[in-house]
């Protein structure tokens, strides 16, 4: 960096110079306040992105006390809790929230929380999209809940094979309502992959070149170009799957009858369904690696491995799909090539938990609770992962598919995978949301409930499997002897529940009476921390240079700063893509109700949609109007700054004020 | 705030660093880039499915015995209105370059001509394609293969009338507001995503009215 950009002296700002600034930025990067409109029309990253966090976890917490009634139900034999139908809805609504609605959301939206703080710059590229992405997501979250109560709840699984899901055995318009459901929320994931992509590839301060970048903003771009490539394959499907059901259009898409192909439905699904287990992995892969260098205190060991690691799985991710299948009939060759690649993902992530023990043996510990979760997440993925080699065996998958072993190794897999780095991520990243620490007693007790609760909930469940309990029924007769087994994990359940509670418990008391965080209370590497806690709407008040990978621990005291950005307009610093040298300013859009709007009319033709195809024209030519006015109004207030060299304002001012 | 002490004695000033951008240095060049990456998926999704269900179909091209029209023996597409629409495209190639370089010159009444003939091409294009299915020989509920074939169709033409949308919404601000580097910006990024259009639908003629009559 030092040779590649002209440094100039800086002016030596006085104290009243820098407090005239900092003000201004407030000013210009005010969000609108009082009142819902003004609440609605919020734009900012971080507001939206708690926000999104927020609703995630309240969606989990929904899925989750299904999860419970439907434990309710299995704990004795020929329970009456649930019937058949009812327990199909639950299971399927449980699936899809859990996916959809919470595990993709969430952790994109820590991205879109963390990650331009991160990469040094002040908001994504397209502050309105992100908006109007979030509404989407809200908008077919509650669409699914609201399904579930008026008994539109979907029930053909959250994969909804077809034929169940097709017009013949699909009856009524449960499978229509999921299919939205998944359109709305994969909008929220397209929208969220590309603000991230953008905001790394173009928004990295001066002096993060490619193998500087932190090793959570690495999982966000792999993660974000996988949900590039994967999401549109579901949507189209979901629609695909609409027009064969509805009455009158009766295309044939998946009707064997007619030379369409259900098993295509399985290959398309599984083509975008295992890579979204990626996409809900590597940003936890991104956190664990955050959280061990921070709390090992030394530089992460195998960087460039690590980032490897990742863009290697996300290939690979896209080469599997078929284990998920080998029910179906497929050739043998076939089966054989998608073992041996299922198998091939063992490598990078061996070579990633080689890394992160190697980094904690170096390392001096400070074991605080998002360690803790970590050490968690280690044991419980390790366990998934081996029942996953088990099951990418195609005679064996064969025997065990559709049982509980398979749900007793998604669970290890994604609850471990995911959700331990999660927790670890919460606890972790609170006191920069909040400004406030958690609690750390019960931040302990949480995790001990939580281990001790999921491992009792699904480990019996391996054991039901391997005995033949098979997955989605809603009872079983009590000759079987699955009984006592399934007690114990309705037990598991309850612990689960209250480690939930323990952790709701204590982000409310820590929000208003936790100990003060300050602006890097775990004396972490990574930018989002040189900013106060919480962040000032503008992120960095002056756009950092980056001397290292670790930006915080490896800074000197001379360390430059970017400054002559304009303090009147949303204004960012564009770089170069590789060795991110200053390109040039960008301005952002400003807060607008408009995407609120759009999000509603989304919304409105997604839901149409189950009714009649018409609505997607319909939504084409409403929406005509409000994404003029939505583009129109950002033209205007991009004017000023974009106007030519030679009548810009900011320039003539900036003169002015060096003659002087 | 920092206090003068801690103030680096050393800055990068970028205050003569222009606010123009162009192609890759733009965030919308990426934006737009990364929906037609998207897009590129859903239509590989759709050829996919194109090859699954032409396998199904035996014999293929298929025959068409439809109620109420006459029987065909051999139903691959007709080629001549697809053929005229496929010139159509490449021919508005001509003035969708005018327009991207007319547009980076910043030349406004180059830009004011070459939208409007864009506009046109465009427009054409859907009235073509509106009179193109019935050249599939097949309804969309006749079988497996009328349909897949409907879904490319309308799935091309829904791109055709989102670029309409986006180039009218363009061209009333350049009318009514005058033309600056925003505009001309939006209008280079218009350009690839047309460019992506014809260079999709290229392919596309190639598999659904060319690939039947090799087999």
């Amino acid at each position: 960096v030092k040779n590649d950009i002209e440094k100039v002296q800086s002016s030596n700002p006085t104290p009243e110079e820098l407090e005239q600034e900092r003000r201004e930025l407030e000013e210009t990067w005010q969000q609108p306040k009082g009142g819902p409109i003004a609440w609605l029309s919020n734009t900012d990253h971080k507001d939206l992105a708690l926000r999104n966090i927020v609703t995630a976890f309240i969606f989990f917490a929904l899925a989750g006390m299904l999860a419970f009634v439907m434990r309710l139900q299995l704990a004795r034999p020929n329970n009456k809790i649930l019937g058949p139908d009812l327990y199909n809805q639950f299971f399927t609504t449980h699936g899809t929230a859990m996916m959809f609605l919470f595990a993709v959301p969430v952790m994109l939206a820590l991205g879109l929380y963390l990650v331009p703080l991160m990469v040094g710059t002040r908001g994504v590229p397209f502050p309105r999209l992100n908006a109007y992405g979030y509404y989407t997501y809200v908008i077919g979250g509650l669409f699914l809940y609201l399904g579930l109560i008026l008994n539109l709840g979907p029930d053909a699984g959250w994969f909804a094979y077809v034929p169940l899901s097709g017009p013949e055995y699909g009856v009524g318009k449960r499978v229509d309502l999921w299919g939205q459901v998944v359109n709305l929320s994969e909008i929220a994931a397209l929208v969220a992959a590309v603000q991230i992509i953008v905001c790394v590839l173009k928004f990295r301060a001066p002096g993060m070149s490619l193998n500087r970048i932190p090793l959570f903003v690495w999982s966000m771009v792999v993660t974000s170009f996988m949900t590039v490539f994967a999401m549109p394959i579901v949507m189209l499907i979901t629609n695909l799957i609409s027009v064969d059901r509805t009455p009158g259009l009766d295309t044939h898409f998946f009707n064997q009858a007619e030379g369409g192909d259900p098993i295509l439905w399985q290959h398309l699904f599984w083509f975008f369904g295992h890579p979204e287990v990626y996409i809900i992995f590597i940003p936890a892969t991104g956190i664990v690696s955050t959280i061990i260098t921070t709390f090992s205190r030394r530089p992460t060991f195998g960087y460039l491995a690590l980032v490897l690691t990742m863009i290697a799985t996300a290939f690979i991710g896209f080469g599997v799909w078929v284990h998920h299948m080998f029910a179906a009939p497929l050739p043998q060759l076939g089966q054989t090539i998608f073992t041996a690649s299922s198998m091939l993902i063992v490598i990078p992530n061996g070579v990633q938990i080689f890394c992160w023990i190697a980094t904690l043996w170096l390392g001096r510990l400070n074991l605080k609770t998002p360690l803790v979760f970590v050490f968690g997440f280690f044991a419980i993925f390790v366990l998934g992962g081996l029942t996953g080699v088990m099951l990418a065996s195609v005679p064996l998958n064969l025997q065990l598919h559709d049982t509980f072993f398979v749900v007793a190794h998604f669970h290890y897999v994604l609850i471990g995978g995911a959700v331990f780095p999660l927790f670890a991520g919460i606890y972790y990243w609170f006191p920069k949301f909040t400004g406030r620490m958690l609690n750390e007693t019960a931040g302990i007790i949480n995790f001990i409930l939580l281990f001790i609760g999921f491992n009792l909930v699904f480990f019996p469940m391996h054991i039901l499997g391997l005995n033949g309990m098979t997955r989605r029924i809603y009872t079983y007769l009590p000759e079987t002897g699955w009984g006592d087994l399934n007690m114990l994990a309705t037990i598991g359940a309850f612990v689960m529940g209250l480690a939930v509670i323990t952790f709701v418990a204590n982000v409310f008391y820590s929000i208003k009476l936790g100990q003060r965080a300050g602006d890097n209370p775990w004396g972490a590497d990574t930018l989002e921390w040189s900013t106060s806690s919480p962040p000032p709407p503008y992120g960095h008040e002056h756009i950092p240079v980056i001397q290292g990978r670790h930006a915080l621990w490896e800074k000197t005291d001379d360390a430059a700063v970017v400054t002559g950005l304009y303090t009147r307009v949303r204004e960012t610093l564009c770089t170069t893509i590789h060795d991110a040298l200053p390109e040039h300013r960008f301005e952002f859009n400003g807060p607008s109700l408009y995407p609120l709007l759009m999000a509603l009319i989304t919304g409105g033709a997604f839901v149409g949609l189950m009714f009649s195809q018409s609505a997607q024209a319909i939504g084409m030519i409403v929406s005509f109007p409000v994404l003029l006015g939505w583009f129109w109004s950002n033209s205007k207030e991009h004017r000023p700054p974009h106007s030519p060299e030679k009548d810009n304002p900011i320039l003539e001012e900036d003169e002015t004020r060096h003659e002087r | 705030m920092k206090s003068l002490e801690t103030f680096p004695s050393q800055t990068i000033d970028v205050r003569k660093l222009t606010a123009s951008e162009s192609d890759e240095s733009s965030p919308l060049w990426w934006g737009n880039t990364l929906n037609l990456a998207m897009e590129t998926v859903v239509f590989g999704g759709l050829i996919a499915m194109y090859v699954t269900i032409v396998m199904n179909t035996d014999p293929f091209p298929p025959i068409r015995t439809t109620s109420g029209l006459p029987i065909l023996r051999n139903a691959a597409p007709d080629l001549f209105l697809p053929t005229i629409g496929l010139i159509v495209l490449l021919v508005s190639l001509i003035p969708a370059i005018w327009l991207d370089i007319s547009s980076r010159r910043h030349n406004v009444r180059s830009i004011k001509i070459a939208s409007i003939v864009t506009l046109g091409f465009n427009l054409a294009a859907i009235i073509i394609r509106y009179y193109e299915f019935d050249s599939l020989n097949f309804k969309w509920d006749d079988n497996a293969y009328g349909s897949i074939l409907w879904i490319i169709l309308i799935m091309h033409l829904i791109h055709l009338f989102v670029l309409m949308g986006e180039d009218l919404s363009v061209i009333l601000w350049i009318f009514f507001k005058g033309v600056d580097e925003k505009q001309t910006v939006d209008l280079t990024v218009a350009a690839v995503y047309w460019y992506w259009i014809v260079g999709m639908w290229v392919l596309l003629y190639a598999i659904i009215y060319i690939s039947p009559r090799l087999m």
